[in-house]
């Protein structure tokens, strides 16, 4: 203390010791480099945070309890959409998407109307639907050969219907009985079952039992959701349109390239016959084309910058053994071999149930070294890109993936939500340039953290980790695109500024799996239309 | 780990040196290679355990709490905690000192409220007539009367032809409280609810972590008057020393709050009593607590107490100068009684530390003057916020040589900080439960304090206002911690509870003395539980 000339002096050693402290933040290595019209930007945007923080959130709304900036995502939605910052957000370009499950990306009602429109798409409940299961039973959808088309089935909720017998989705939906509301109330119970409610996620005593017990059931909803799109999205005319409309609203939202995990547990998918014998190659064939279609589109419209392209991560699901794993390991490689261009990486654990409740990465380590090595053999490389530490756990198993995560070499960690708890990871993630996907909503929502100032970003981003915001299953949370993500977080801090935004962005681009041209050309692309961005924020001031 | 592994041997040879790379700058860390081959078997026993009720007493169903988890929210898991063996076994842990807690929150309220029922001078009043409709909104307000304004006649508060703000003796109110409001005990119901925190609040009316503080400030303001009668507190000091006595605690270091002192009022209900006649006071119950534990051969049990002089952050910074001068003053009277200096109240509301800075850089200046030293004991940090004013505290507690950090929540955003307490040895007042129901996080499970040990970080549990959250003493506190980590373990609760003394203001002299005392209750806990609950 003796130290402290005066006033002027602990503040001058004040400042120095804040700059020391936030040295190792990414947009700050950059800060010095900002150009005036970026500074200007984000002053802007930082003085209307502050004006809506003040207002907007201050106002009484009779059915949110306590409005407030980052909080509770599917509760404040409705005052999101209403705030200058989230216009302003939806604007941004924002680089890459490296953490979406692809099952979960179009919004469910257009995934609900591509499916009206298929004649093969049916579907069955195994007993019928009354008032009183209409909340637990969910629908299962499939597409089917036109010999067993049931066109002119027994309603779902009627007392003939045989337990297990396929309905056409059009007819079980005009033959949807009144008293459950008739067509609209199986509209409303197939949504419901793709969606999770606010009721759902918060309890009905706001935001009580946010427990890690709860967590267990809310992912029961969770992966239950992913069983009923899942029905619709492995019909391959439907996978077709589906994926044409997951690109087309990501540029939409100002992402240009998307690194979608899609979960290749089954072995074959059910094609617009109606049989099931559709293979990951020929997937991976329509991915390739739906690709080149969009971009043929963009070309069109002079537009070919908004989109630089796709890649798959390959995914399976942490219920099936080691011994399984090989089998799509394997198929990975094959894959790889043959569309290089397409495989980011792999791997996907954990699609059923949660980390919490699945095998550790620890009890496949036999399969995935061997995979390292079968890999050299070939001659390709398919970096593991995991998911890991998607806990509250403190030395738990699911948090020890993180260990085995980054021991294995992973690119990049998705979630990695208790990475802050490891002094030596996150050095390890720095200093080797390991990135986080991390998902802010899809946190919150599965109730690891009860609101944006409860999550761990900001430490992350003040140890200098390398991070990208993702959406994870826009569908299920309902933050579809890049905005709502990016808002959650823009709102929840005061360190947090645009400039942040963009370095976050930058590094979706930096650490996606793009080749180093086609990285070029993406950065290039997104420099352009981020002085734009910043051109109209100023213009609006 | 310079390459992917090859074999799994190779692999799980390089594991086991990143966990260890990554766990070797937790305190613990030393000890878990030294401790004795009885404290590994004790730490083993208290793991099983509490893996085997993790499984049993917090799968069970309980009506009234549909969630149940360790580590879960303590206003209404603390039913379940209280059954555990866990608890049972922490319990008797001896648990160093007490380094944060607040003295008008130390007592449990039923006894202040048994205490202030004897004395004839406090009254109580309310704003308007006590009705079903209004009495959950309407908190009591008391005041000690002087001798000739007694009011022993007259109607009672929940009376039609109660005149609103008359003054009511408290016993004949509790008395009179009517029958459909339940009674006497109707009457004490409304009183002690008015002075803590319940769970419908914290989770549910009051649930966000700016909102609870109305509530919090709200159960200060009503106990405040009664722990600030001077009958009253002289008692109250001495049942906070010995009912942290009887918890494990031997050694505190409370907060006492010179501004609120200020409206501390005498056994003839005057504003008569100096600081320096509280100081005093304090003293005396040391004296009294150590010669009584003394007679009963217990005196190990308690091996003194000093007072953390404080303020509240509503004082402007051009008041602050005459506390500053005040604290001087008594450290130099009571060199063994004044620990260090601080200022407290809701941070996300109040002056930053910031505003301080020139009487701080006055108040050093004159401690040279004087040729004494009063550290401070910054409160900093209680805050969700990331880069705002409250955040910020923790730079300007840093700067100021803070010996030690209340609270600190927002520490582990912050590098560089934590890099400093670590190297010079500031440690934080962490306090588990007052976070949790001060809505910082949800759970233990969402508590940042893992981060914190794994970085090196020194960390002391505390209380901070146990009376009003219903956290007495320290065992509700150490169970959170421990229930809620797979890391965390028997051992990392001693290294705690040492530094707990390694890091308090006492002398040199008296630390060597409480930690050879500690030390050889930890060597007795740990026989204890080989011996009481080895299958
Ligand atoms: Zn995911
Ligand atoms: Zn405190």
């Amino acid at each position: 203390m003796a130290q402290f000339l005066g006033v002027d002096d602990y503040l001058k050693q004040r400042d120095a010791l804040i700059q020391e402290d936030r040295s190792l933040r990414r947009e700050y290595m950059t800060a010095q480099l900002r150009s005036p019209l970026e500074v200007k930007a984000d002053e802007i945007v930082r003085k209307i945070r502050a004006k809506e923080a003040a207002t907007v959130w201050q106002e009484d709304h009779p059915e949110i309890l306590h409005p407030f900036p980052g909080m509770e995502f599917l509760t404040g939605r409705k005052i999101i959409e209403k705030t200058q910052i989230f216009q302003i957000l939806s604007k941004m370009p924002k680089g890459a998407l490296l953490h979406a499950h692809l099952d979960a990306t179009v919004n469910v009602s257009l995934l609900y109307e591509l499916a009206l429109k298929e004649q093969a798409i049916h579907v069955r409940i195994p007993e019928q639907l009354t008032a009183a299961n209409i909340g637990s039973v969910l629908p299962e959808f499939r597409g089917l050969p036109a010999k067993s088309y049931g066109l002119d089935g027994i309603s779902l909720t009627s007392s003939a219907y045989t337990p297990n017998t396929w309905v056409n989705i059009a007819r079980a939906r005009e033959t949807f009985d009144t008293s459950l509301g008739g067509p609209e109330g199986f509209d409303k119970w197939v949504l419901d079952a793709m969606t999770i409610r606010p009721d759902e996620a918060y309890g009905t005593h706001n935001t009580v039992y946010k427990a890690a017990i709860y967590l267990h059931s809310i992912w029961r909803k969770f992966t239950s959701t992913f069983i009923v799109a899942g029905g619709l999205t492995r019909f391959m005319p439907i996978f077709k349109q589906y994926l044409r409309l997951f690109f087309l609203s990501s540029i939409e939202d100002g992402i240009l390239h998307v690194e979608p995990r899609i979960n290749f547990l089954s072995k074959l998918a059910i094609g617009a016959d109606g049989k099931e014998n559709v293979t990951h190659r020929d997937m991976l064939l329509i991915y390739d084309k739906v690709i080149q279609e969009v971009k043929a589109e963009l070309k069109q419209r002079g537009q070919e910058n908004k989109f630089i392209g796709a890649r798959i991560i390959y995914s399976t699901i942490k219920i099936i053994t080691p011994e399984e794993l090989n089998w799509y390991l394997e198929d990975c490689i094959a894959l790889k071999k043959e569309f290089p261009h397409l495989i980011a990486g792999t791997f996907r654990f954990d699609l059923v149930g949660d980390e919490n409740e699945l095998r550790p990465l620890i009890d496949y380590i036999e399969p995935l070294l061997q995979f390292r090595k079968r890999q050299a053999e070939e001659g390709v490389d398919i970096p593991f890109i995991l998911h890991a530490g998607e806990t509250l756990g403190d030395g738990n198993l699911a948090d020890n993936n993180m260990y085995d995560a980054i021991l294995l070499g992973t690119k990049r960690i998705g979630h990695g939500f208790s990475l802050v708890k490891h002094p030596k990871l996150i050095e390890t993630c720095r200093e080797r340039g390991i990135a986080l996907e991390v998902c802010p909503i899809s946190n919150e929502i599965l109730r690891l953290t009860s609101s944006m100032p409860m999550h761990p970003l900001p430490v992350l981003l003040n140890n200098g980790v390398p991070v990208a915001l993702c959406s994870d299953d826009p569908s299920v949370f309902g933050n579809m695109g890049l905005t709502y993500d990016f808002f959650q977080v823009l709102v929840a801090s005061e360190v947090t500024g645009l400039s942040t935004l963009g370095a976050l962005a930058r590094d979706s681009i930096t650490f996606s799996s793009m080749e180093v041209e086609e990285k070029e050309l993406a950065r290039k692309a997104w420099e352009a239309e981020w002085t734009s961005f910043l051109e109209y924020i100023v213009a609006i001031a | 780990m310079a390459s992917i592994p090859v074999d799994q041997d190779n692999y799980l040879e390089q594991r086991v040196s990143l966990i260890n790379a990554d766990r070797e700058l937790r305190r613990d860390w030393s000890n878990l290679q030294t401790r004795s081959v009885l404290e590994k078997e004790a730490d083993e026993i208290v793991r099983s355990i509490r893996a085997e009720e993790a499984a049993s007493v917090w799968k069970e169903e309980h009506p009234d709490i549909p969630h149940p988890f360790p580590g879960m929210e303590f206003l209404t898991g603390k039913k379940i905690i209280e059954k555990t063996r866990i608890f049972e076994i922490l319990s008797q842990m001896p648990k160093g000192t007490l380094l944060h807690a607040h003295i008008g929150a130390m007592v449990d309220t039923r006894i202040l409220l048994d205490l202030a029922l004897q004395q004839p001078a406090i009254h109580v009043r309310v704003a308007e007539v006590l009705t079903i409709a209004n009495i959950k909104s309407i908190v009591p307000e008391f005041l000690p009367l002087p001798m000739g304004s007694y009011n022993l006649t007259g109607p009672g508060i929940t009376a039609s032809d109660y005149i609103p703000n008359t003054w009511v003796h408290i016993a004949r109110a509790r008395e009179l409280f009517d029958a459909s409001f339940g009674g006497s005990e109707g009457f004490d119901e409304w009183v002690i609810n008015a002075m803590t925190l319940r769970p419908d609040e914290a989770y549910g009316t009051y649930n966000t972590a700016l909102k609870i503080w109305e509530k919090f400030e709200s159960t200060f303001s009503v106990s405040c008057v009664l722990v600030h009668f001077l009958p009253i507190f002289k008692q109250y000091l001495r049942l906070f020393l010995l009912s942290s006595v009887d918890d494990g605690i031997f050694y505190m270091e409370p907060r006492i709050d010179f501004f609120v002192a200020d409206c501390m009022r005498g056994a003839d209900g005057e504003l008569n009593v100096t600081h320096r006649d509280i100081v005093l006071l304090f003293g005396e119950a040391i004296r009294e607590v150590k010669e009584e534990l003394e007679k009963d051969g217990r005196g190990d049990k308690f091996l003194g107490a000093r007072i953390i002089y404080t303020t509240v952050k509503v004082v402007a910074p051009k008041d602050l100068y005459r506390y500053l001068d005040d604290c001087i003053a008594l450290k130099k009277e009571f060199p063994h009684l004044i620990a260090g200096y601080d200022l407290v109240g809701h941070e996300n509301v109040l002056h930053p530390l910031i505003d301080y800075i020139e009487p701080f850089l006055y108040f050093r200046k004159r401690q040279v003057e004087e040729g004494i030293e009063i550290p401070f004991l910054f409160h900093a940090g209680e805050t969700l916020g990331d880069g705002d004013a409250t955040d910020s505290n923790v730079y300007d507690a840093i700067l100021l040589c803070t010996k030690r950090i209340g609270h600190g929540f927002s520490l582990v955003k912050h590098p560089k900080l934590m890099q400093l307490c670590r190297e010079r040895g500031i440690l934080l007042e962490v306090c588990p439960i007052s976070n949790e129901v001060l809505r910082l996080t949800s759970s233990m499970s969402m508590h940042p304090l893992p981060i914190l040990l794994n970085n090196g970080v020194p960390v002391a549990l505390s209380s901070d206002g146990p009376s009003v959250f219903g956290n007495m003493g320290l065992t509700y506190d150490f169970f959170q911690v421990l229930v809620a980590s797979e890391v965390s373990g028997l051992s990392t609760l001693g290294v705690l509870a040492r530094d707990s003394i390694e890091f308090s203001m006492m002398t040199v002299e008296e630390k060597k003395r409480a930690l050879l005392v500690w030390e050889e209750e930890w060597r007795i806990f740990l026989e204890q539980i080989v011996t009481r609950y080895k299958e």
